[in-house]
């Protein structure tokens, strides 16, 4: 699963992207996040697979590109 | 510069927004348009003084949020000839223009009223971040 990160998610993690196995719910998806990138914790983000934006009940596939997004700051 | 649908690379240039204009004058049903353009402004903060935004975006989302966009102003503004986005990426110093919004209709209310309303959708679903840069080299990721 390709999983993007933007903004201030992207200095965290020192990546724009990368492969992650994994499949579940978003919220279990969040907790590996957060273990493996502690200020993750401390970040307010949204979630968007395939460019839609989808709850923590969303179920995560191997096919999803998956997309951390922060507030939005634009214009 | 490169362009997708919506983003540039960069500033937006003074050519290419005037180009945009002249590029309407072959439709005749237009009587008004209504345009913005967002700068970067040099503000000063904790003593530092801000040189320049770096704006990043998620480009294949941009183009969904801006249909999105243009889907509820056309549906609220029906007379609306054509709408365009282009928004800065990279980075855009201060004085250097981030966004340019272009609204033309046949008669200069919705193209007004719709204009203003643009904006403010912009900032509220453009799937776009900005890391303020300052004068001693530091930055700071902002939220709208």
């Amino acid at each position: 699963m390709k999983v993007r990160y933007f903004g201030v998610l992207s200095e965290i993690t020192m990546k724009i992207s990368e492969e992650i196995e994994f499949q579940g719910s978003v919220s279990a998806f969040k907790s590996l996040l957060t273990n493996r990138y502690s200020e993750m914790n401390d970040q307010d983000f949204r979630v968007a697979v395939n460019q839609k934006m989808v709850d923590d009940a969303h179920i995560l596939t191997e096919e999803d590109e998956l997309a951390l997004l922060p507030p939005f700051a634009g214009g | 510069m490169k362009e997708s649908t919506h983003l540039i690379t960069g500033p937006l240039q003074q050519d290419f927004i005037a180009q945009t204009l002249i590029s309407h004058q072959t439709l005749k049903n237009i009587g008004a348009h209504s345009l913005f353009l967002g700068s970067v402004r040099q503000d000063q903060k904790d003593g530092k003084t801000v040189t320049g935004i770096e704006y990043s975006a998620y480009e294949e989302m941009v183009a969904v949020a801006v249909q999105e966009i243009k889907d509820q102003l056309f549906d609220k503004y029906p007379d609306l000839v054509c709408l365009h986005i282009y928004h800065g990426t990279g980075l855009i110093q201060t004085g250097e223009i981030s966004l340019f919004v272009l609204v033309s209709s046949p008669h200069r209310k919705q193209a007004i009223h719709a204009c203003e309303e643009c904006v403010e959708l912009i900032k509220e679903k453009l799937p776009v971040w900005k890391k303020e840069i300052y004068s001693d080299g530091s930055h700071a990721w902002l939220k709208n």
